[in-house]
């Protein structure tokens, strides 16, 4: 048989596969991310909202007054607060911060794979353009 | 300098280094080009096989189990990408697949052999093809038996046992 090297035609097809898997990895990851967090910052400036309008934050304007005054209303001012939080936006918010915090952890090691395969490929790309 | 293991490799390419893979490339490729030129008997597309081997694997090494042997998993998918190119022959070009079988249309090889050898090839295209593929890897790669039977997947006294009634086939048809 004659001598045949399959080694470029080989490397040329990995590296297009593995520049668009990782591309496509990235892009779907960072649309995850951005998403999560666009639902957290809605749900953030939802409890603003709701708390504007109802003057709830008006509230916090006892802790400029007096000791005495502080002492004696500050339970009262608190349990009024939390007691108008919309709760339900909260603890929504809080379930995407841990859904992001959890997808963020666990994609570690897919990153540093992704991160280390693309910087392999952008080597490639420059050694094979100087030649 | 001391080879790194195949195992070795394949997990550092699941870590993302890609000139891991391009090492098992060029470690295997031409073991691989004989072993799927003794199965499809034609020279591109042995290279087709092989090229689509390596991708193959280069797509799944993540999920390769580095605890087994590496080379016998590589030799089991080649076979099975070769088998396949087989089969897909015969469903869509059987004349052709027939013509190229028998070696007629593969000028560049046949210039490269001498006229035994050409005899000796014809008459392995006239044998069983078990028996083709185990003369070609025992004489034309110099496998062992324990290779050999690793490869097919087959026992070791199989492979005793296609070798000789191969030689005695080849034998018939030469004599």
């Amino acid at each position: 048989m004659k001598k045949t090297d399959v080694t470029h035609a080989v490397m040329e097809k990995v590296t297009r596969f593995e520049e668009n898997r990782s591309r496509r990895w990235i892009v779907v990851f960072i649309a995850i991310i951005l998403g999560i967090a666009a639902l957290i910052g809605a749900a953030v400036l939802r409890t603003y909202d709701v708390l504007s309008k109802q003057h709830t934050l008006d509230l916090l304007e006892i802790f400029y007054e007096d000791k005495e005054i502080i002492a004696e209303f500050w339970r009262d001012a608190v349990a009024v607060i939390v007691e108008e939080l919309p709760k339900q936006t909260i603890f929504m918010g809080l379930l995407l911060c841990v859904l992001l915090v959890t997808i963020w952890a666990i994609t570690r090691r897919r990153r540093k794979i992704v991160q280390r395969r693309l910087s392999e490929l952008a080597k490639r790309r420059k050694k094979s353009n100087n030649n | 300098m001391q080879k790194i293991r195949d195992e070795v490799l394949v997990a550092e390419v699941a870590e993302g280094n890609i000139s891991a893979f391009e090492e098992l490339v060029n470690r295997y490729q031409k073991k691989l080009l004989s072993f799927v030129f003794s199965i499809v008997w034609d020279e591109a597309a042995a290279q087709d096989v092989v090229q689509e081997t390596f991708i193959s694997l280069y797509k799944t090494i993540d999920r390769i189990d580095t605890a087994k042997k590496f080379s016998a998993y590589l030799f089991s998918i080649t076979r099975n990408y070769a088998i396949s190119y087989l089969r897909s022959r015969k469903v869509h070009a059987p004349l052709e697949t027939a013509e190229k079988v028998a070696g007629d249309d593969n000028p560049e090889l046949r210039l490269e052999v001498s006229d035994e050898n050409k005899r000796v090839q014809e008459a392995l295209n006239i044998i069983d093809h078990k028996y083709k593929q185990v003369i070609m890897l025992y004489y034309f790669d110099d496998l062992s038996y324990e290779e050999i039977a690793s490869r097919l997947g087959v026992p070791v006294n199989t492979v005793r046992t296609h070798l000789k009634r191969a030689k005695e086939a080849l034998r018939r048809v030469l004599l």
